[in-house]
């Protein structure tokens, strides 16, 4: 059991990161399965390799949850990003049907009718729990910190007022179709920019272990001697901190909100 | 009350979603007071006005102790126009569309610094790793020579 501090910021942390997502769970357990598979064999062969036997076995237990998260996070942006532009297409569309005089849940649900992925399941969703007498707005906050991305969270809520108070709603989806479309293009900007800066600090942090690999494997007694020492072991760790520290600043300089 | 760099960016990004709802009610014809009312449910950025509170004593609250201050002057207008019984619409609008420029051009001056801070920060925090590994091996040998000249 985790320390209540420490479960709250836990909690808290996976949020502001928003890849703790019920959905995307629930419609990627067969990709989960395989992912944890592979990882599991991934790790073991490199826990053989590098140790040549299988008592490296508690390598295996470092390496496999993060092999795990880190394949599952990608997962989760790419399908994020999947679901983003999903979403806009179906606002389209639904626009389309409002344009007509269709009213806004049949218009959702008979958009919802003709596809099956991630933002239909959220769609199908908010009209399952209409049809079933609870108000849309209840719909709406169930998803909150469930659904893929805050401006699409904002755009339901945006919609679900103005269906609640019989407001025109062509108009208003078509001027949030163009909002969202600034604040994508935005978003897509600034997360291509993160991960270049990502890519950059993983080959900074990586070059110095493989310099320290090269210098052992052609000084080998120097290199041992010199890590034997005192001084050579209060560097290593000095360079683990350093390092630890540099990645904590980058990501504070990588953050824009 | 002072606000950093990112929580100035944040608190924009808030007052910018309550606007765009602010927007919505106004310009179909809400009250004010009504339309606020509506637009706290969906933003965290202000709380649900006291009932016995008038639109005025908020908007003058909000001039008075708003953090982000270059943005105080916004219901001071609110305040004005709204005790002149004139239209609200264009100035709600034109108060999103004016910060929707200024958190456009903070991401333009994050795109453009960050880069460079990052590669400070790669500079400095991961190239002396890589040269304590080449040279820490040899400092012993270095040591001998210089102290033989």
């Amino acid at each position: 059991m985790l320390p209540g501090w420490l479960s709250d910021w836990s909690v808290r942390a996976l949020r502001s990161q928003d890849w703790l997502s019920i959905e995307f769970f629930r419609h990627e357990k067969q990709f989960l399965k395989r992912v944890s598979v592979w990882s599991t064999a991934i790790s073991a062969g490199l826990s053989l390799m590098i140790t040549g036997g299988f008592a490296g076995s508690f390598l295996v237990i470092l390496v496999l949850p993060f092999l795990f998260f880190a394949v599952t996070a990608c997962r989760y942006r790419i399908l994020k990003n999947q679901v983003a532009h999903d979403f806009m297409a179906k606002l389209h569309a639904i626009k389309g049907l409002l344009d007509v005089g269709t009213p806004f849940p049949l218009a959702v649900k008979l958009i919802s009718q003709e596809s099956s992925s991630q933002a239909t399941f959220l769609l199908n969703r908010i009209v399952r729990g209409f049809q079933s007498g609870k108000s849309l707005e209840a719909n709406f906050k169930k998803l909150e910190d469930k659904s893929p991305g805050e401006w699409v969270y904002r755009s339901l809520i945006l919609i679900e007022q103005a269906s609640r108070k019989g407001l025109a709603l062509s108009p208003l989806v078509d001027s949030l179709l163009q909002l969202l479309d600034v604040e994508f293009q935005a978003e897509k900007r600034l997360k291509r920019l993160e991960s270049e800066i990502w890519i950059q600090a993983f080959a900074a942090s990586v070059i110095p272990w493989i310099l320290c690999f090269v210098c052992w494997t052609f000084q080998p007694e120097m290199m041992e001697q010199a890590m034997r020492s005192l001084s050579g072991k209060i560097l290593l760790l000095f360079i683990l901190f350093w390092e630890g520290i540099g990645i904590w600043v980058l990501r504070s300089v990588n953050r824009f909100y | 009350m002072g606000t950093s760099k990112r929580e100035s960016v944040l608190l924009k990004k808030r007052l910018l979603l309550f606007f765009d709802v602010l927007a919505l009610y106004v310009s179909v014809g809400y009250d004010l007071f009504y339309a606020w009312n509506e637009a706290t449910e969906s933003s965290e950025l202000f709380g649900k006005p006291d009932v016995q509170q008038s639109m005025n004593a908020i908007l003058w609250d909000l001039e008075k102790s708003f953090n982000l201050k270059t943005y105080r002057f916004t219901f001071g207008v609110l305040r004005q126009l709204y005790s002149r019984g004139a239209s609200l619409t264009p100035a709600i609008q034109a108060f999103s569309k004016t910060l929707r420029r200024d958190l456009e051009r903070d991401i333009e001056a994050h795109l453009r610094t960050a880069p460079l801070r990052a590669g400070l920060c790669l500079l400095f925090f991961f190239l002396p790793p890589a040269l304590a590994f080449i040279v820490f091996p040899f400092l012993h040998h270095l040591r001998a020579i210089i102290f033989r000249f």
